[in-house]
């Protein structure tokens, strides 16, 4: 009786302990979030966690006892069977899951075989994990990088046409390109630059500028590259008799750094030429113009220095009169040559180290004549200290000097007087014609320094200029990047001033 | 004697003047209308001074020049340009090929002339090789 008692207790705790084990299968099986099922070996769902239940979109009723093949594509499942019998699970298959009357939804699949020990085959566990979620991740993640794919593509596109355009601009362009990297080796020659300089695109990138120009001609060429450095704009070379390009060198840069440079050239050999016509016939037609003035000019001065025998006081004053009046087209025709030049930017300047207080001195005295005919006093004031040389061109500063002096003279009465100041300023010398003569009115203040423009309140008596002299004074001084000015008042006089800049080099 | 001037110069009042004045001042003047005849009176006449026109009818002053100094019987005679084409770079040719002077007629009086031909000759008249001119300035 005991030991029955014994075993009893002993099978209680078992059972027991089935139960709490079966209890615990039970909560596990009913918790999972993963749905599994058992089925039987033929196929049909013997058991099913609520996960599963809700996966398939059955009830427990409907559930139990259903054909797994209901879910599946018949022969998918019936491989996942075979296999599951076979090795014993399948792992992760991915496949099509039809839930009742739901879409369907991609799966992986999970098999596991339950074989007794005798080696009867009771079934599989079968368990799902729904892959829609991620399918859909991976889907959208695909759809944004095709899209960024596509936005790319599309930006790569219009670089390409933007640079297609460029480079149909380049090729077409009229004037020569040539395209410098940041070690000056060429990288770009288009057709025209290929034609100036004879050579072919592929022969020339990657070389250095001046492995292309051959001798002699671009030797010029070289000089100004190596003169200007950096930067140049329209510089004129003759490559040769036929050919006269106008150049620039532009930096490029990125950020600011020097990517590279950019040399155009630009066929000016038919402006050249235009010009050069054109100068030619004012120059012959000036010198048309001159001769005959220059035969009149002759004669009557041969009669009025009674060369030709004496002449009494009225023929003096007609003869008189009349070379006045030619002098002044004489002078018209210079200050007319002057300011053509000047206008075609032929005024050419040539800049050498000169004494300004000479210049002065020579101007003045060119002026002593004219000074002593109109009983007018000209004085010059030289400088405190002694003004070094600097560069300029002589022969123009002496131009407008005797200008600006001439005026004085012309707006001024018997017994007035011009004084002549020269002084230096910091790093400018300063000039300074001071009249005691009629001044300039107001009004007229704007229109002084135009061409042909004079004065009004000018004295009859005296020949008159051609209006010209400030206008070319004004372009002399600019041209040395000096300024001019004046003040002025009626009746009390006027000064001019001017001031250049002291160029050593 | 008295030194011998050539005036080569297309327009004859011009050249009429000028001789008249040469004349007066004790010159010897002989004139050549065109470059050729100028030419060929260097050669002849070998004068002390020529007053050279540039534009001239057939070849122009600067040829004449140029053909003046490549002759060796007449290279060392000074030349002064008396024109009225005054553009820099016509002086700049001009003094290049070797003309000791450049003058405007339109700008000058027959006087300022006659005092540029006194300058040039006195300052031959210090080499011995030409001393024959120093005659040629008593004026």
């Amino acid at each position: 009786m005991v030991i029955k008692r014994q075993e009893n207790d002993k099978i209680s705790v078992l059972l027991n302990d089935l139960n709490s084990l079966q209890s615990y299968v039970n909560d596990i099986f009913t918790f999972s979030p993963l749905s599994i099922c058992f089925i039987s070996p033929i196929g049909v769902i013997l058991e099913s966690n609520p996960a599963f239940m809700k996966i398939s979109g059955l009830s427990f009723n409907e559930v139990i006892g259903k054909s797994i093949e209901y879910f599946f594509n018949k022969r998918e499942i019936k491989q996942v069977a075979s296999d599951t019998m076979e090795k014993g699970f399948v792992e992760g298959k991915e496949v099509w899951f039809s839930p009742k009357e739901k879409a369907e939804i991609p799966i992986q699949v999970f098999t596991r075989a339950r074989i007794d020990e005798k080696g009867e085959k009771l079934g599989y566990f079968l368990s799902i994990v729904d892959l829609t979620e991620i399918k859909k991740t991976q889907r959208d993640a695909r759809r944004a990088l095709m899209s960024i794919l596509e936005d790319v593509k599309e930006e790569k596109n219009k670089a390409e046409e933007e640079k297609n355009k460029t480079l149909a601009i380049i090729t077409n362009f009229a004037d020569g390109i040539l395209v410098l990297d940041k070690n000056n080796r060429i990288s770009l020659v288009n057709p025209k630059a290929e034609s100036f300089f004879k050579i072919k695109t592929k022969d020339a990138v990657g070389k250095i500028i001046s492995e292309i120009l051959k001798e002699g001609q671009f030797l010029s060429l070289m000089e100004i590259f190596n003169k200007k450095g950096e930067e140049f704009s329209r510089e004129e070379i003759k490559i040769k008799e036929e050919l006269i390009l106008e150049i620039s060198l532009v930096p490029v840069v990125k950020e600011e750094k020097k990517i590279g440079s950019l040399i155009i050239l630009h066929d000016v050999t038919r402006e050249k030429l235009v010009e050069k016509m054109k100068s030619e016939f004012v120059s012959l037609t000036a010198h048309q113009l001159r001769t005959p003035l220059s035969a009149m000019k002759w004669a009557m001065r041969m009669i009025l220095d009674e060369e030709l025998g004496k002449i009494n006081k009225e023929q003096r004053d007609f003869l008189q009169n009349n070379y006045n009046s030619n002098e002044k087209m004489i002078h018209l025709i210079d200050d007319l040559l002057n300011v053509t030049r000047i206008e075609e930017g032929r005024f050419l300047y040539q800049l050498a180290p000169a004494d300004i207080e000479q210049i002065t001195k020579e101007a003045v005295k060119f002026n002593k004549e004219s000074a002593k005919k109109r009983k007018i006093k000209l004085e010059f004031e030289k400088p405190a200290q002694k003004i070094p040389k600097f560069m300029m061109d002589a022969d123009k500063i002496k131009m407008a000097l005797e200008n600006l002096i001439d005026n004085g003279l012309r707006y001024n009465r018997k017994g007035g007087c011009v004084k002549v100041f020269l002084e230096k300023v910091e790093d400018k010398v300063k000039i300074s014609i001071k009249d005691n003569g009629l001044g300039i009115p107001e009004n007229q203040y704007p229109r002084i320094f135009t061409k042909f423009f004079r004065r009004a309140n000018m004295i009859k008596t005296d020949t008159e200029g051609s209006g010209l002299g400030l206008y070319i004074a004004k372009n002399i001084i600019e041209a040395h990047r000096g300024k001019i000015w004046f003040e002025s008042e009626i009746n009390k006089g006027t000064t001019f001033y001017f001031q250049i800049p002291i160029k050593k080099q | 004697m008295a030194a011998k001037i050539l005036i080569i110069e297309d327009d004859q009042l011009l050249r009429k003047i000028i001789s008249r004045k040469l004349k007066k001042e004790k010159y010897r003047a002989i004139e050549a209308t065109d470059g050729e005849e100028g030419l060929r009176s260097a050669q002849l006449e070998n004068p002390d001074l020529i007053l050279l026109d540039l534009v001239l009818p057939q070849i122009d002053g600067f040829e004449v020049l140029a053909r003046l100094k490549k002759n060796p019987n007449a290279s060392e005679i000074p030349v002064i340009i008396l024109s009225n084409l005054g553009d820099e770079e016509k002086v700049e040719a001009g003094l290049k090929l070797g003309a000791v002077d450049y003058l405007i007629k339109a700008q000058l009086n027959p006087g300022d002339i006659i005092n540029k031909i006194k300058k040039v000759l006195n300052k031959k008249g210090r080499n011995p090789a030409f001393v024959k001119t120093l005659a040629g300035k008593q004026n």
